[in-house]
């Protein structure tokens, strides 16, 4: 189960030029992230569905660790 | 699956869905006829859209889809970064920042906030290219970039007018780095313009039927338009299609670039998977996400019902997978002003490749797959000014099932209201003297559908010098044909130096890497350049073509007799000036 975590916003931002990617689909996330722990690493996604969507097609395509 | 019910009446739910579309329509009607640029008045490559308070889209009208599919993300972009509560009345924010969301430095998204009984209600937008945006060369189109900043200037989502009033350290920025300011300053006034008559007729329409009635009709009109999407989509049948395709070089080397696509379709449900797509190419042909999603939903929009309502709804049953750092989701710092104009294309065409498996009656072979983009400028000899000029061109559209292709027409994906710039714009407005302006014969790709013909104009320079660059594809590969039906013919651009007699490619005569993609090449004065569009690939063998079309085409001179012979039927022949099959 994840959680909504904030990314960074304000000047800092762009200071640190820090872009956030969608684990699942790619997409450079704006400001909320939905963050999944799996394998003891915080996953970062768009939304659950990103989230349901990895692990019903990607994982059992993709990955070498199963769940 | 949705199992939302719909409360709305269906009568005020098709007045509201129309009043949206008709605002949006009216919206761009208003910027093309009051913007500088022959991009805007005679080309039409503009947007508009209306969104909620939460900037979920709720209406759009018949534009530019590449557009219309990235706009949703700028929006989305804008307002998270900058917050909703931030947003005041008289507020107007302009965003092109491919990495926040944008499609590519050209494009730019103006937002205003619409308020009503002191509520914030939603959102109107547009999205226009704007013709010079600053980069190493003049248009923004730098066909040989391997960075977004050699691109043009990127704003991030930022207030250009505040409470009412322009935020002149912002336009200051903005006009001092483009190098035509008072067409990006007509332009930009143009697309404000517009959005201050949709806030208008927004709240005409929240003054007729109310905010609740209003609300809940959008609201419906979401769950409606999922619905409908989601019941075509259970028409194709599940499985798993791909297709694969290249784009032919990048400008910086002579390599080609695989993408890759991977179609799932499971009851009510498509994702499409583009995993094994080539990592990012240095120059300037890379997708952002924004792109490759919008592509992916136009590919989708192409074959389901095209009157299902156009708001977030249709969008959900879509899911896409675009590894970053690859050609279809571009990682920082990486170039992109092609992604939009050339990636794009060729991602609809992979998506029909894959699905013409399943719904092989609704897809189309190839287009031309190019926008080719010739952009050049200079000081004009009449009146001293510096002048840039954007300009793309119509391709030849693949064949389809029953039916031939399109000749010279905007790729389907980049525009139902972009339309080929008329001749006169040239002879008017820039020193390029227009010699001619014709059809490509035998360009259409051979199949029982032939593709649609490619174009070619010839210009002559009549300025002292003029820079040119260029941005194309298909100038190697050709467009592909399905089912049997053959490649469509090759796009080019080429030159004929003043004073010698020989048609020559610009890497023959400037040595640039690629043929198609490069930028601040000098011309000079009587100089003559050649630019020729590639035609749609045909759909089902040319064997099978109904002999009856294939004398039309060789009389009305679509096809030349010799490539009649080759490529349909060996026995046609000239007899007593009519073209006849002898058998």
């Amino acid at each position: 189960m994840g959680t909504w975590k904030k990314r960074e916003a304000g000047l800092v931002e762009y200071v640190n030029g820090g872009i956030v990617n969608c684990v699942l689909c790619g997409k450079m996330i704006p400001r909320d992230i939905w963050v999944s722990i799996y394998n003891e690493n915080n996953l970062n996604f768009c939304d659950v569905k990103c989230e349901n969507i990895y692990i019903e097609y990607w994982i059992p395509k993709y990955s070498k660790k199963k769940l | 699956m949705n199992n939302k019910k719909i409360i709305s009446d269906p009568v005020t739910l098709t007045v509201i869905d129309n009043k949206l579309v008709n605002i949006c329509k009216e919206m761009g009607t208003a910027m093309m006829t009051t913007a500088f640029s022959p991009i805007f008045s005679e080309s039409g490559d503009l947007s508009c859209a209306i969104f909620n308070k939460h900037g979920m889209m709720i209406g759009q009208a018949e534009f530019c889809p590449a557009q219309l599919g990235a706009i949703i993300f700028t929006m989305e972009w804008a307002i998270k970064e900058l917050g909703i509560e931030t947003f005041e009345q008289g507020d107007i924010v302009i965003h092109n920042d491919p990495f926040r969301g944008g499609c590519h430095i050209p494009e730019h998204s103006i937002i205003k906030p619409v308020f009503y009984d002191n509520k914030l209600f939603g959102f109107v937008a547009n999205i226009a290219h704007i013709a010079e945006v600053g980069g190493s060369a003049p248009g923004g189109f730098v066909g040989d970039a391997t960075e977004v900043f050699q691109e043009g200037l990127r704003l991030p989502p930022i207030k250009i007018v505040k409470n009412g009033k322009d935020v002149d350290d912002v336009w200051k920025i903005i006009l001092s780095n483009h190098r035509t300011p008072k067409a990006t300053w007509a332009d930009f006034k143009a697309m404000i313009g517009s959005l201050h008559l949709a806030e208008r007729r927004l709240i005409e329409m929240l003054d007729e039927y109310g905010v609740d009635v209003t609300e809940q009709a959008l609201n419906d009109l979401e769950i409606l338009s999922e619905k409908r999407m989601r019941a075509e989509i259970l028409e194709i049948p599940d499985g798993e299609y791909s297709y694969e395709d290249f784009m032919e070089d990048d400008g910086i080397s002579d390599k080609s670039y695989k993408i890759k696509a991977l179609v799932i379709v499971k009851g009510d449900e498509l994702l499409v998977d583009y995993t094994g797509t080539d990592l990012q190419a240095k120059g300037p042909i890379n997708a952002t996400y924004g792109v490759t999603a919008s592509a992916t939903y136009n590919a989708v929009f192409n074959i389901t019902d095209p009157n299902i309502p156009r708001n977030l709804g249709c969008y959900r049953p879509i899911s896409i997978i675009a590894p970053p750092g690859t050609l279809v989701n571009v990682s920082y710092p990486g170039s992109s002003v092609g992604g939009n104009t050339e990636t794009h294309p060729r991602i609809v065409e992979i998506l029909f490749g894959a699905l013409s498996k399943a719904v092989p009656s609704k897809i189309a072979a190839s287009d031309g797959g190019t926008c080719a983009n010739f952009v050049f400028g200079g000081i004009h000899p009449e009146n001293g000014e510096t002048f840039v000029q954007y300009h793309f061109e119509g391709v030849g559209w693949g064949g389809r099932y029953q039916l031939d292709g399109n000749d010279a027409l905007i790729i389907p994906n980049g525009g139902t209201t972009s339309k080929n710039t008329p001749i006169e714009i040239f002879d008017v407005r820039y020193p390029l003297r227009t010699d001619s302006y014709s059809l490509v014969k035998d360009s259409g790709g051979p199949g029982k559908f032939r593709g649609g013909l490619g174009t070619s104009r010839e210009w002559t320079v009549t300025a002292d010098e003029i820079t040119v660059s260029a941005l194309f594809d298909r100038a190697k590969l050709k467009p592909f044909g399905l089912f049997g039906g053959q490649g469509g013919g090759l796009s080019g651009l080429y030159i004929k130096i003043s004073g010698k007699g020989d048609w020559l490619t610009f890497s023959e005569v400037f040595k640039t890497i690629s043929p198609s993609k490069f930028s601040n090449i000098r011309v000079k004065k009587g100089d003559k350049i050649r630019l020729v569009t590639s035609g749609g690939g045909g759909y089902g063998s040319p064997l099978e073509r109904d002999p009856s079309k294939i004398i039309e085409d060789v009389s009305e001179g679509y096809v030349s007799l010799q490539a009649a012979k080759n490529d349909y039927h060996k026995n046609i022949q000239l007899i007593d000036n009519n073209f006849k099959i002898v058998n």
